[in-house]
């Protein structure tokens, strides 16, 4: 959402990606391009019960460097880091480096001189002046977790058994609030915090509030994004019982099939995202290299069923047209969308009624296609990493693909750039990324080239 | 000017906002306590709270966590059934902004399907293959969605038909008042017309106890609670948000997980109140009263603050909350 005046233009210094395509945003931009897929059969748990035995999985969370390997080991020590926390901290890792962040000693903690420093130029921020605002839900604990205190409790009838007896830890950890607490910390930031918990649009949802926090000049500085990771047996199950999982096992790699006709359900993954934000002031000032733009957000809600999506298209379709007014772009100035594009029978319908209503004549020539169609649905994830890919796809001039696409559904009537990426001769300007979560809420986010130049205002 | 055109509490002293108002005015010296477990340390529970009878669509109500109940009704008390149509504005300008609870997934929703997925032959372990089978059978299809921490916002939304921007800020005590703060800027800024902010949460579930214990409040001076508040915002009212902050506490000392939950806001308070233009804003608190009911009792003492400035007997109010992770925020209400 938009905070006037809008004298302060948002731009991309940092980006950082962890997702089953790659350790970091550039290999799953690559994976991205190159069509490839990132599911599997789910070696985490056995799953061979369950309806679905197929997701998206990081097999190797990287390890962290320097002194953030050094810092992270602090908090493993107290038992307040997990797998969500550790993604998270990844992608923030890649980040905050590429924007020339430098983390602190933990002895300039303790001074009243802390100050955030970053490699390039000499700019210095003070750390009330940057934001962190994250995407994530509750840490959903193994299912022996879950077990073993459900069974402790259920035969008691006073508290006092469990008074110092509890997992170290483990209460910090399953709040919303946990990742982000841990990087804010890490980075030694101040400056207001935000857990944003919007299921699907979790991290769409963070990336607004960073725009929100810049605009309206509370910081200089903002990193947003969000991580999740739901491939344990309690989610599956859950997922399962609601039907919204494909049950293509035999094909991992083809059961993600956004807007194909035979496509199932969507396919669950992990991951985490990080954006660096600045206002372009202050990065010009520090002589950052400006990665893209951040022109603006839209959200709204559905007020129609809890899981499924309003078969009118009229949420996103309201998301979307918020995120232009927002960001001052007309619907003929969207060169590409990448959409949120689930694959279950109903998402891929209604979002593309949804295009059809915001950007009207406008949707004939627009491009859409979705990353879930490869990595699968990163949850509250999703929104962050897939605004990181239309980044990617604006710098290059090139579109990722919608892979497994073979059997085009009338209903889906689209340019959907099916099964290849396609290079756009003239490069692209403004992509729009859709965020659509269980709930009824939606998030977009209106992404430039940093040679875009962003109108004052926006539009009525 | 944007300001508090209604009000909605539930707290462990009934339902609404006037039970709560009576309580701080001594008028009731406890909460109840409650059946639900049989712990005294659960009187923070809401008394003669019946779902069927309060909220409008009984079949609804299943898939319905308590923190969404109690904040369902809460936001009927403060904006009616209908906001939008109340105000005379598009649906689609009516935001909805809220906090979610401490914990998304509380024991009590997912009890009976991880009881029966016992494995039988260690039953303090669980079977993943009974899960899909026993565990199915005794949950609700719906029930793993009362674990999304929009939940209860979504049931908001969906009772009274808000289709504008929605917004749940994650999981603490601060967030509640975060939501406030960002629903007034919306307004101010075009972003939507009126919004309705709530937060809710039910820290008498047993998760959120733990919690509590592991926070170090209890054993202590508080008690677990639960309830919900929430206030209509929008123009035209003479009691509203006259300054907001918000902020992340400081870590203190080169062990970082060792200040967890140990917070302190600062002097957030001092800059909001500088910023509001206020000399003299009476600081208000429910906790002593309600005990601890997390992520709504800032939205829960805004209330009684905005009560109390509508009904001319402060000038203006000041709520500050901190939360386990150390994100504070800041309000200054008054006469807009």
């Amino acid at each position: 959402m938009s905070r006037l005046p809008k004298s302060r233009s948002i731009v991309v210094t940092g980006m950082g990606a962890v997702t089953p395509l790659g350790g970091d945003a550039e290999s799953t931009w690559e994976g991205l391009k190159a069509g490839r897929s990132g599911v599997d059969v789910i070696r985490r748990f056995d799953a061979t019960g369950f309806p679905t035995h197929i997701a998206g999985q990081i097999d190797e969370v990287p390890e962290l460097a320097g002194q953030w390997r050094f810092l992270r080991e602090k908090w493993l020590k107290a038992d307040l880091i997990d797998r969500k926390t550790d993604l998270l901290l990844v992608a923030a890792s890649e980040a905050w480096t590429q924007a020339g962040g430098v983390l602190l000693d933990t002895s300039d903690w303790t001074t009243s001189k802390k100050k955030i420093r970053f490699r390039r130029g000499s700019r210095i921020a003070v750390p009330e002046r940057i934001a962190v605002c994250v995407g994530s839900e509750g840490g959903r604990k193994l299912l022996e977790d879950v077990a073993e205190r459900v069974m402790r409790f259920r035969d008691i009838e006073t508290l006092e058994p469990v008074v110092g007896n509890l997992p170290r830890g483990e209460w910090a950890r399953q709040k919303p609030s946990h990742a982000t607490s841990v990087l804010a910390s890490m980075l030694g930031v101040e400056g207001p915090t935000r857990t944003v918990a919007t299921a699907c649009t979790s991290s769409g949802g963070a990336i607004a509030e960073a725009v929100v926090l810049l605009r309206s000049g509370i910081v200089d500085v903002a990193v947003c994004g969000g991580t999740d990771c739901l491939v344990e047996a309690f989610m599956v199950s859950g997922f399962s019982l609601l039907g919204a999982l494909s049950e293509r096992n035999r094909s991992p790699t083809t059961a993600s099939r956004p807007f194909d006709r035979t496509r199932d359900g969507f396919v669950l993954s992990e991951g985490a995202g990080v954006l660096v934000l600045e206002t372009e002031a202050h990065a010009a000032k520090r002589g950052a290299p400006v990665l893209g733009r951040v022109l603006g957000a839209g959200l709204s809600n559905n007020a129609y069923r809890v899981t499924d999506s309003p078969p009118d298209g009229r949420g996103p379709a309201i998301a979307m047209r918020n995120a232009m007014v927002d960001a001052a772009v007309r619907p003929e100035e969207i060169d590409y969308i990448n959409a949120h594009g689930t694959s279950t029978p109903m998402n891929d319908v209604s979002e593309t009624r949804g295009i059809r209503l915001a950007l009207e004549d406008a949707a004939d020539r627009v491009a859409v296609s979705s990353n879930k169609s490869m990595f699968g649905h990163l949850v509250a994830a999703c929104g962050v990493v897939e605004v990181i890919s239309s980044l990617l796809s604006l710098r290059d001039g090139v579109l990722a693909p919608t892979a497994n696409l073979t059997k085009p559904d009338p209903e889906c009537d689209l340019d959907y750039v099916p099964l290849t990426a396609r290079e756009v001769s003239g490069g692209l300007g403004v992509a729009l990324s859709n965020a659509f979560g269980f709930g009824g809420s939606n998030a977009t986010i209106a992404v430039a080239h940093p040679d875009f130049v962003p109108r004052k205002g926006r539009l009525s | 000017m944007i300001g508090a055109l209604g009000l909605g509490a539930v707290s462990p002293f009934g339902v609404g906002v006037e039970p709560l108002l009576g309580a701080l005015r001594g008028e009731v010296a406890d909460g109840e306590p409650d059946d639900r477990w049989t712990i005294a340390a659960r009187r923070g529970a809401v008394p003669g709270f019946k779902a069927r009878k309060l909220l409008p669509d009984r079949k609804a109500i299943k898939v319905m966590s308590r923190d969404a109940r109690l904040a369902v009704v809460a936001a009927l008390e403060a904006g009616g059934p209908d906001p939008a149509a109340r105000l005379g504005i598009s649906s689609t300008r009516l935001a909805a902004f809220g906090a979610a609870g401490y914990e998304c997934a509380a024991l009590d929703d997912v009890l009976d399907m991880m009881v029966a997925s016992r494995d039988p032959a260690d039953p303090s372990r669980l079977s993943v293959g009974r899960l899909y089978g026993e565990g199915r059978d005794a949950y609700h299809p719906l029930a793993p969605l009362k674990t999304l921490p929009n939940m209860a916002l979504f049931h908001v939304g969906m009772t009274l038909g808000v289709r504008g921007p929605q917004l749940a800020i994650g999981s603490s005590s601060a967030a509640g008042l975060a939501a406030l703060g960002e629903a007034h800027d919306a307004i101010t800024h075009g972003d939507a017309d009126a919004a309705l902010v709530v937060a809710t949460d039910a820290m008498t579930a047993l998760s959120r106890i733990e919690a509590m214990v592991e926070a170090g409040m209890l054993p202590g001076a508080t008690w677990p609670a639960e309830g919900a508040a929430a206030v209509l915002l929008g123009p035209g009212a003479d009691a509203g948000v006259l300054a907001w902050g918000a902020g992340q506490a400081p870590v203190t000392d080169d062990e970082p997980a060792s200040s967890y939950g140990r917070a302190d806001a600062g002097d957030l308070p001092e800059r909001v109140a500088a910023a509001a233009g206020v000399a003299d804003a009476v600081d208000v608190s429910v906790r002593d009263a309600c005990g601890f009911t997390g992520a709504a009792e800032g939205l829960l003492a805004v209330v009684v603050a905005l009560h109390a400035v509508r009904a001319g007997t402060i000038e203006a109010a000041r709520v500050t909350a901190v939360g386990f992770a150390g994100d504070t925020a800041c309000v200054v209400v008054g006469r807009t």
